[in-house]
Parts: structure tokens; C-alpha cells; sequence
């Protein structure tokens, strides 16, 4: 599967989870385009571990 | 793409070099046991992506006994440009286009065909003989894993994997703050405010009294005077409740004197009609005095006239008869009255006793009207003295610490040591908790943030999960319809209910409700091709498929529907039979004309 193809798709699926009650009104766009630069990062370096990542995501030097 | 020529060099049975000539839509390579079909099939899929295609064999395996490697170079066209590449079996790998009559080096880690990983090449391109049996001797686990590489899916597994440990992570660095909220919460300190504000008051006020020892005496002169003038408001008070007892004198209560005056008020309210009926006796009285006085000088005037002949006025002669009667009938007339008059002064007596009584009862209610007046003053009287006097006891209360004359400067001193020290310890404790507050918060801040974060990281693995199951999903009803189409050709099952989950029966589906493994060889032969075919046309790039004895395990009638399925299948992508079946061989040339014949 191409990366825009399911760069799109998981677009789509963040929009729908952002609609449920457990994440209804938690998050921005902001969130958003962070979310999916974290999925383009991982699908394209697959040597990013876990804790780059959520360093990434959250900004926490502590992981 | 599609397969124009395939080379070899001392690969397996083919020593040397060997070229093939595969450029159809529909090639069929017969030939006996041992003369190289698999061994094509091999190096087909060995040029694809460097594997071995053959479960337990190993790249040294593949080439012909004593020489130094094997080589395998394919011709195919991709994207309507024509490529090569060749791969040995010591990882040497070369890429080539035919551009202006010439074949020209390209980069070796860019090849010119699709990038399928090895599953999907497997899978999508190749059937070989034992493949089904292979299939099934895998675990249901392994054989999603595999059909999740079919569908390119295993990329998005990964990522899957790799935020399910991002969200392990967030979930770890909210575990410890949550702890060490919960402790903070349970060792919460009491805010100790009152007790310091107490304190800090108590010290301010035995400071002043230290610092203002006159203000002190002063106090005590006040209090002394406020004692006095309750003395002089208790013996007034006394005094009080002795007049109010005299003004109560012959009743048993308060409440009595207001009841008999009430009671006489009513009583009096006859005086007046009992006074008139007094004085109609009296002029009665009068009037009858009057009558018997008047009776009385008539008699005496007749009395005067028995001695005289003629009377004095008229000069008329007295007859005496006429003199008796008048004497008689005054006489009577005199006695009745006297009679009225006794009864009429009984009467009178009566009415003037009666009367008498009212105005003693007159003056009675004078007497209690007075008393009463007097009951109301004394009773307010007293309310106020209570008052004051309560007033009084208060402020002496609040003086009698300072009206002590016990009460000296060194227990005022020790009394202040005493207020500091306490202050000294709630000033400590305050500190402590405002502490304990702003670590509070900092922890709370910090758990809210880890929190949030750890809601990020499960909304974005939730969202991948949705973003697999969405693409496992379409994938798999894009294989459902084009399995049962391909069924139907066979006419093999009858209801076309393949639509069961493939993902989770891992490539061994149930049909017409019969579990995969009770289904005999032809029907599982002919169910896991079309399950191949289904797969390859969801995998971009896998426009052929070379099928190594297609006709194993399958009838007459089943060969003859197979040959039709593969010539109907060849319209669609490259077609490569491998085959020892000379008849089936026959009847694809049958089914169709322009096909390519390889005999090994």
C-alpha cells in the first residue's frame, strides 16, 4: 500500500476516533497533523523506536 | 509486468547458460520427473526478490553441483519499458533498461519492477505443487502473518506494533504521578490556618497587655465599679419585688388582680340604673311626706270646724254628718299614706344599702386600678434592672481575669512564651502545607499533562487499528467476490458463501458450511488457486502467475475445467504452466491456439 493511500486512510480514521465520546472535543488540528507526521515517520523509518516517537509526539525528554 | 525471457547459469539441473523464451500470455513448460520445472519456477522467483522459493532448500542449494554460484537474469516489461536483471546466488544483483538499442546499468537497490516483499511475490505469482500442503502445516497464526504480508498490510502491523509500545510507554509515565497523587492525597496536611490566626492573635494580646499595664488597671477599676453598681441594682431590685408583693397582697398570683378588676368593672356597670331607682323612691317618699302633710291640715281643719256653726268661708251652715264623713274619709286617706310611706322607706333603705355597697365596690375598683398602674411600673422596673444587671455580670465576667488580683506580670510573661511557642509550631506546619500544596499541584499538572499524552497515544493507535481493520477489510471482500467468481467457473460450491473472515481462518476459509480441512484435495486444490488469484490482483505489480502441476490431486472433468480457468485466466496476466501432464498440456493448447510450448 502506497504511503499516501494510507497516510489518507489513517487521516480519516483519526477524524472518526475524534468523534467517539473518548475523544470527542481532546484534540486539535494541531494534533492532528502531529499524529499523522508520527505515522509518516514510522512508515517510512522503520529503525524509530518507541520512545523517539513519543518524544516526538509529547515533548517528553524524560522517555 | 510481464516475463519476456528468462536466463540461467548453472542453476540447478540447467548447467551453463541457459535462455527461455517466455514472452505469451499462456506458456506451458512440459516435460517428465527431473528436468527442470521447479527449478524455473525457482529461479523466477529467486530473480524477484532473492529468496528461495522452496521451504528447507538454501541459496547455495540452488545452483548446479561444482560450480561457484548460480545466476538467474530475467527479461520483462514494466511500465512499457523493457528490463533485466540478474541475481547469483552471492548476492550480486544487476539491474538494466534497453533504452536506444542498448542495455544501460540502473541503480542495483532501485529495480525496475514492482517492490512486493517475498510473501506477496510467493503468494501472488507462484503455485507450487506442495504449496497447499505447506499452507496447512502452519499455524493459524503464521498463516495470518502471511496473508497479512499478501495484503501489504504487514507495514501498517508494524506501526501497529510500534504505537501499542508508544501507548505502553504513555501509560508507564502516568502510573507513578497517579501513585504519587494517591499519596499526596491520603498524606494531606490540615490547613492550620485558624489555629495560626489564633495564635498570632493570642501572642498580639498578651504582647499589648505586657506593653499597656495601666490600661490594665484600668480594667480592673472598671470592673471594680461595675460590681458596686450592681450591689445598689440588686438591693433596688430586692426592694421591687417587695412592693410588687404588697401590690399582689389577697391575690395568689399576678394574673388574679386583673380578673377581679374586670370582675368589678361589670359588677359597676349597674350603679347608675340603681341610682336612679334610689332617687324615684325618694320623691316618692317625698311626694307621699307632702301628701300626709296635706291630709294632716285637713283633718285639723276639719277638726277646727266641728266646733263652729257656719263656715268661715261661705258662711253655710256645718251639717255635722257632712263633717264626720270628711274626718272619716281623711283619716283613711292619712292612714294609707302612712302605710306607702313605711313601705317606701324600706324601700328606700334598701336602694340606699345597695347603693352604698357600689360605691365601696367603686372605690375597691379605684383601689385595684391604682395597684394595677402601679404592678405595670414595677414589673418594667424590674425588667430593666434585669437587664442591666445581665449587662453588668458580662462585662464583670470579661473583666474577671483582669479584676484578679492574682493575675501578675511574670504569668503574663510565661503565658506569652507559651502563645510564642505554639505560634512558632503552626508558623512551621503552615509552611509545610503550603509545601505540600505546591508539590500538590506540580504533581497534578504533571499527571494531567502525562494523562492528555497518554490519550494521544490511544487515539492514534486506535486510529491505526481502525486504519488496519479498514484495509483488511476491503481487502478481504475484494476476495470474497472474486473467490466465489472464480468458484462458480468450477462450479464447485454452491453457495456462494466464501465470505467468511479469511484473516481470521488464515487462507483456510469455511464453504457451504463445511470446515476447509473436510474438503477433498480437488475442491482444497481448486478453492486455495482461486484464493491465489483473488490475492495477486489485490497486489499491484503481480500480472503473472506460474503454477507448477495445477492438475494434481484433480479428475478428468476438473482437469478439463482447469485448463479452461487458466486459458480464460491468461486473457487477464501471463499465464506459466509447468507440467509433466502431457494431456492437460494437450487440452491448454486446445483451449488455446497461440499459446507457447516448452517441452524440457
Amino acid at each position: 500500500m502506497r504511503l499516501e493511500e494510507i497516510s489518507l486512510s489513517f487521516q480519516q480514521q483519526l477524524r472518526v476516533c475524534s468523534n467517539t465520546k473518548k475523544y470527542h472535543g481532546q484534540f486539535t488540528r494541531e494534533d492532528e497533523e502531529l499524529a499523522l507526521n508520527a505515522f509518516e515517520s514510522v512508515f517510512e523509518d522503520s529503525a524509530l523506536s518507541p520512545y523517539m516517537i513519543f518524544e516526538a509526539l509529547t515533548g517528553d525528554q524524560e522517555a | 509486468m510481464k516475463i519476456k525471457s528468462l536466463i540461467l547459469r548453472d542453476f540447478g539441473i540447467f548447467k551453463g547458460r541457459t535462455d527461455f523464451d517466455l514472452d505469451n500470455d499462456l506458456v506451458v513448460i512440459s516435460g517428465g520427473n527431473y528436468t527442470g520445472k521447479t527449478t524455473l519456477a525457482r529461479a523466477l522467483y529467486f530473480v524477484l526478490c532473492g529468496k528461495v522459493l522452496t521451504a528447507g532448500l538454501k541459496l547455495k542449494d540452488l545452483k548446479t553441483a561444482g560450480a561457484a554460484s548460480a545466476t538467474a537474469g530475467l527479461v520483462y516489461t514494466h511500465s512499457d519499458q523493457i528490463f533485466r536483471t540478474y541475481r547469483s546466488t552471492d548476492k550480486r544483483v544487476q539491474n538494466e533498461i534497453y533504452q536506444h538499442q542498448n542495455w544501460k546499468i540502473i541503480p542495483a537497490n532501485a529495480p525496475a519492477y514492482p517492490l512486493l516483499n517475498p510473501e506477496q511475490w510467493r503468494i501472488g505469482c507462484f503455485l507450487k505443487e506442495d504449496e497447499l500442503g505447506e499452507l496447512l502445516v502452519k499455524t493459524p497464526a503464521g498463516r495470518r502473518d502471511m496473508l497479512n504480508q499478501i495484503l501489504g498490510v504487514d507495514q501498517l502491523l508494524r506501526l501497529q506494533k510500534t504505537f501499542i509500545e508508544v501507548r505502553r510507554i504513555s501509560k508507564r509515565k502516568v502510573r507513578p504521578l497517579l501513585a504519587q497523587q494517591e499519596s499526596l492525597y491520603f498524606g494531606v496536611m490540615p490547613n492550620g490556618e485558624a489555629e495560626l490566626q489564633a495564635a498570632k492573635t493570642k501572642v498580639a494580646a498578651l504582647e499589648a497587655e505586657v506593653r499597656l499595664p495601666d490600661d490594665r488597671d484600668a480594667k480592673r477599676q472598671l470592673g471594680r465599679e461595675w460590681t458596686h453598681q450592681k450591689k445598689m441594682l440588686d438591693e433596688r431590685l430586692k426592694k421591687l419585688f417587695a412592693e410588687r408583693e404588697h401590690l399582689l397582697t389577697g391575690f395568689q398570683n399576678a394574673a388574679e388582680l386583673p380578673a377581679a378588676l374586670e370582675e368589678t368593672g361589670i359588677r359597676l356597670a349597674g350603679r347608675e340604673k340603681q341610682e336612679l331607682v334610689f332617687e324615684k323612691i325618694k320623691e316618692k317618699r317625698i311626694t307621699l311626706s307632702a301628701e300626709l302633710k296635706r291630709t294632716e291640715a285637713l283633718l285639723a281643719d276639719t277638726a277646727q270646724l266641728q266646733d263652729k256653726q257656719k263656715c268661715p268661708t261661705c258662711h253655710q251652715e256645718i251639717a255635722e254628718t257632712h263633717l264626720a264623713t270628711l274626718e272619716s274619709r281623711w283619716r283613711r286617706q292619712y292612714d294609707k299614706i302612712e302605710i306607702e310611706i313605711a313601705q317606701i322607706k324600706d324601700k328606700e333603705r334598701e336602694a340606699e344599702a345597695a347603693l352604698q355597697s357600689l360605691v365601696l365596690l367603686a372605690q375597691r375598683e379605684t383601689d385595684l386600678n391604682a395597684r394595677a398602674e402601679r404592678l405595670k411600673i414595677v414589673k418594667k422596673e424590674i425588667n430593666d434592672l434585669h437587664l442591666q444587671i445581665d449587662a453588668l455580670k458580662f462585662k464583670i465576667a470579661s473583666a474577671g481575669e483582669l479584676h484578679d488580683d492574682k493575675t501578675d506580670r511574670s504569668e503574663i510573661n510565661r503565658q506569652l512564651e507559651q502563645a510564642r511557642e505554639n505560634l512558632s509550631k503552626f508558623e512551621k506546619q503552615h509552611i509545610l502545607y503550603i509545601e505540600n500544596q505546591k508539590l500538590i499541584k506540580r504533581v497534578n499538572t504533571q499527571a494531567h499533562l502525562a494523562r492528555r499524552n497518554q490519550l494521544l497515544c490511544e487515539w492514534i493507535a486506535d486510529a491505526l487499528n481502525l486504519t488496519l481493520q479498514s484495509a483488511i477489510g476491503s481487502s478481504a471482500a475484494s476476495i470474497a467476490a472474486s473467490v466465489e467468481a472464480s468458484l462458480q467457473d468450477f462450479n464447485l460450491f454452491h453457495s456462494q458463501n466464501i465470505a467468511t473472515d479469511l484473516q481470521k481462518s488464515g487462507l483456510t476459509p469455511e464453504v457451504d458450511n463445511r470446515p476447509f480441512h473436510t474438503l477433498s484435495g480437488s475442491e482444497k486444490a481448486i478453492l486455495y488457486l482461486s484464493m491465489k488469484i483473488a490475492l495477486a490482483r489485490l497486489t499491484p505489480g503481480a500480472d503473472f502467475i506460474v503454477t507448477d502441476n495445477p492438475t494434481a490431486h484433480l479428475d478428468t472433468a476438473n482437469r478439463d475445467l482447469m485448463a479452461k480457468y487458466l486459458a480464460r485466466l491468461a486473457l487477464e496476466k501471463q499465464v506459466i504452466v509447468l507440467t509433466n501432464d502431457s494431456d492437460f498440456a494437450a487440452q491448454l493448447d486446445d483451449q488455446s491456439g497461440d499459446n507457447k510450448k516448452i517441452v524440457l
